[in-house]
């Protein structure tokens, strides 16, 4: 049976291997107001994080603490909200505040061309999770899956992080993990990044506030990059470390 | 599922609670709240009826744990997170592992500045060749923390304790003082992949005064049932993963992704996150939608049984079979819940039990194997697999047009709800108090089954820990919470 199943494969031209170009010229979605929006601020009481803000009479949305539960598209009373497509990824924290004229390919950015140099085009990661719910883990376990295989931009995951060129940090950095997180992250050999991945790795999320949480990567450790979304989805995760590290 | 309260003093609560147990009760949960001193609750469950046995401790607690040993994790909990001390001394902590100033679950702020950590101690098994292997918080593969600390002789593991903890969020100190009906999102975050059951356990209490519509009902089934399909295939992919058998874990990981893929066009999220709410469901899953479901799980039985033929092979089944063995007293004794406890041939499933949602319509077969090894637990997620197809096409079949939402309405006073998660028996009770929480307590299955590994793993060797630990497929997050 087995051998047949794998003489099946062998033969077969049916790949599930989704095309690169594909993956990488995706996009997500976010909830942004267009110009319909009257600046009530009947939204902000719905989202469950605090991450819409009306400036000046402009709808900004923190990416950073957005959780996509679109909560506010049901919450709006002209209809004005909506989902546009948006960035994957911000190199900077400020960058992820963004409304509705903010370029979402500005937002990513690119990182220093001498650390990309150094990578060589190989990138070990090491996942750390601080108090994740196992959401985001599942997601990166995914990646490797035949759908995604990240194998082939250069991407593995490693099982030290002395192994370690990028430390990804998921969860709200629990009070508990902050002395292993601390460890783990003086284990990673230089040059090193750390990509904050998800919600609660960049701001807390829904767990903003807790007394045994520290709230977010930062409090142990200072982020390179922040990943957006709750969980991010893998084909996000590969389009972001494939164009902020110039994989391919 | 009927709810009934009884109060008594502090003398009659251990025979109380064994009257109770013999009757045919199992515990289910225990907590402190506090309303003119602190109150200790005792859950129990026989069936669809739900006893809460509540007392003032006073001074000290009555230990259960002598006459009911599935009780002592219970006890650690409540003494280390709301203070209560026992008659019989102290507890290991359980989760925060930190002394000072103050208890997490205590009302009033809780200030963490005096908080020391409290060391983990080391195992009881010593001897000239015994050694201890500690391993984690941070491990080799991409998974939650936790702590684990093996005693070998030679490659032969004598005695396993986890140190769990790590993911502590204060997920139930969070949920005090608000609306009933306003942490969903947190509710669906506690356990990422038990985001449906939780929010379902969690929606029954804030609906509990509404009549919620059942298109609303069924649709939330075929969720929990998608929610399950994609756990257990995850699992049973790790098996494979975990034993080194490349092709099947391959195919696995395909077809997880396959019904991810079909929950994000179900509902907009790989994880089905923020979909049900209290009242009902957020959107109305179109019938185009449901009618490609159903062909897309036949195609996915058709895989599931090649799967099933791949793995059927003397090489792995030598490796699953006798391996990591929960008896049947052991589990009882411990309280296993869910697919762990069905694997050693004890026949739970709330489904059946209490049904929930629209589960007393659906046909369904509880799974349930012997002797407790990986072997039968991965028979029985296999078996729940082609009975949640089965289940989601019933649902299909028969689901009528209609409402899916309602406003949700909630009375003051205690409710529980009990669902049927991927890993087992998931208890939500909360304390309503002019219209807030004021105190919700979760017990995530996971919580009774860690200590179901404990028994498994020992006699095994260090190299089976792994598959062992797969099988069980248990949660950190849940359980530390």
């Amino acid at each position: 049976m087995m051998i047949r199943t794998a003489f099946q494969n062998l033969v077969s031209s049916a790949r599930n291997t989704e095309d690169l170009g594909d993956i990488v010229t995706s996009r997500g979605t976010m909830p942004m107001a267009s110009d319909e929006c009257t600046s009530c601020g009947g939204c902000i009481g719905s989202c469950p994080t605090g991450a819409i803000m009306i400036t000046d009479g402009t709808w900004r949305l923190d990416l950073g603490r957005c959780v996509f539960c679109m909560d506010c598209i049901d919450a709006c009373v002209t209809g004005a909200i909506g989902t546009v497509p948006s960035p994957d990824y911000a190199l900077d924290r400020g960058d992820l505040v963004v409304d509705r004229h903010t370029d979402i390919d500005e937002v990513e950015g690119v990182l220093g061309r001498d650390i990309r140099r150094r990578l060589g085009g190989s990138v070990a990661v090491r996942e750390l999770d601080a108090g994740s719910c196992n959401a985001c883990e599942m997601e990166l376990n995914n990646l490797s899956d035949q759908f995604y295989d990240i194998h082939r931009i250069g991407v593995r995951f490693v099982a030290s992080p002395r192994h370690a060129d990028v430390l990804l940090v998921t969860g709200p950095m629990t009070r508990n993990m902050a002395v292993a997180s601390d460890r783990t992250r003086r284990a990673v050999p230089e040059p090193s990044l750390v990509i904050a991945s998800g919600t609660c790795a960049i701001s807390g999320g829904v767990f903003v506030g807790g007394d045994v949480v520290e709230g977010s990567t930062g409090a142990v450790m200072e982020p390179d990059a922040y990943l957006i979304g709750c969980p991010p989805p893998p084909d996000r995760v590969m389009r972001s470390l494939s164009k902020m590290l110039g994989l391919h | 599922m009927i709810v009934e309260n009884i109060s008594c003093g502090r003398d009659d609560v251990l025979q109380e609670t064994t009257d109770l147990v013999d009757r045919g009760y199992r515990l289910m949960n225990m907590f402190a709240d506090e309303g003119g001193g602190q109150w200790m609750n005792i859950l129990l469950r026989r069936r669809d009826r739900v006893v809460r046995l509540s007392y003032m401790p006073g001074e000290q607690a009555v230990p259960l744990s002598d006459d009911i040993p599935a009780a002592m994790p219970y006890e650690r909990l409540v003494a280390e997170m709301s203070g209560i001390a026992f008659t019989d001394g102290g507890r290991e902590p359980l989760v925060y592992r930190r002394s000072g100033d103050g208890y997490p679950l205590q009302k009033g702020p809780y200030d963490g500045s005096t908080a020391v950590p409290v060391p983990i101690p080391p195992n009881r098994s010593v001897g000239d060749d015994v050694f201890e292997i500690p391993v984690g918080p941070v491990h080799a593969g991409i998974i939650e923390p936790g702590h684990f600390r093996f005693s070998v002789a030679g490659e032969t593991v004598i005695e396993l304790n986890p140190w769990l903890g790590y993911t502590h969020r204060g997920v139930e100190r969070l949920m005090e003082g608000h609306l009933p009906s306003d942490r969903i999102h947190l509710i669906g975050r506690v356990s990422g992949d038990t985001c449906v059951s939780n929010s379902v356990a969690y929606s029954e209490i804030a609906e509990s005064g509404s009549k919620v519509p059942h298109r609303a009902r069924v649709l939330r089934t075929v969720l929990l049932e998608m929610e399950r399909l994609y756990n257990h295939i995850g699992s049973i992919a790790g098996i494979c993963t975990d034993t080194a058998f490349t092709v099947a874990s391959s195919m696995g990981n395909g077809m997880l992704e396959k019904v991810l893929r079909s929950n994000r066009e179900l509902t907009g999220h790989r994880f089905l996150m923020d979909h049900v709410v209290p009242g009902g469901i957020r959107r109305d899953i179109g019938d185009d939608t449901l009618r490609r479901l159903d062909d897309f799980l036949i195609g996915l039985k058709f895989e599931v049984e090649e799967l099933y033929d791949l793995m059927d092979n003397p090489g792995l089944v030598d490796r699953m079979e006798t391996t990591g063995t929960l008896s049947q007293e052991r589990a009882l004794m411990i309280g296993a819940v869910g697919p762990v406890a069905r694997a050693s041939g004890i026949r739970s499933d709330v489904r059946e039990e209490a049904p929930y949602e629209t589960y007393g319509e659906l046909g369904f077969v509880v799974q349930v194997r012997d002797p407790g090894d990986v072997l039968s637990r991965t028979m029985v997620r296999f078996g729940e697999i082609t009975e949640s197809i089965s289940m989601i096409h019933q649902c299909i079949q028969s689901i009528q047009p209609g409402e899916v939402r309602v406003r949700p309405v909630v009375d003051d006073g205690f409710h529980c709800s009990v669902v049927e998660a991927p890993r087992g028996e998931l208890v939500h009770s909360a304390i309503v108090k002019n219209g807030r929480i004021w105190r919700y307590s979760i017990r995530d299955p996971s919580f009774p089954n860690w200590f179901g590994m404990c028994h498994a793993v020992p006699g095994n060797v260090v190299p089976d820990f792994p598959l062992i630990n797969k099988s069980f497929n248990l949660s950190y997050s849940g359980n530390d919470l």
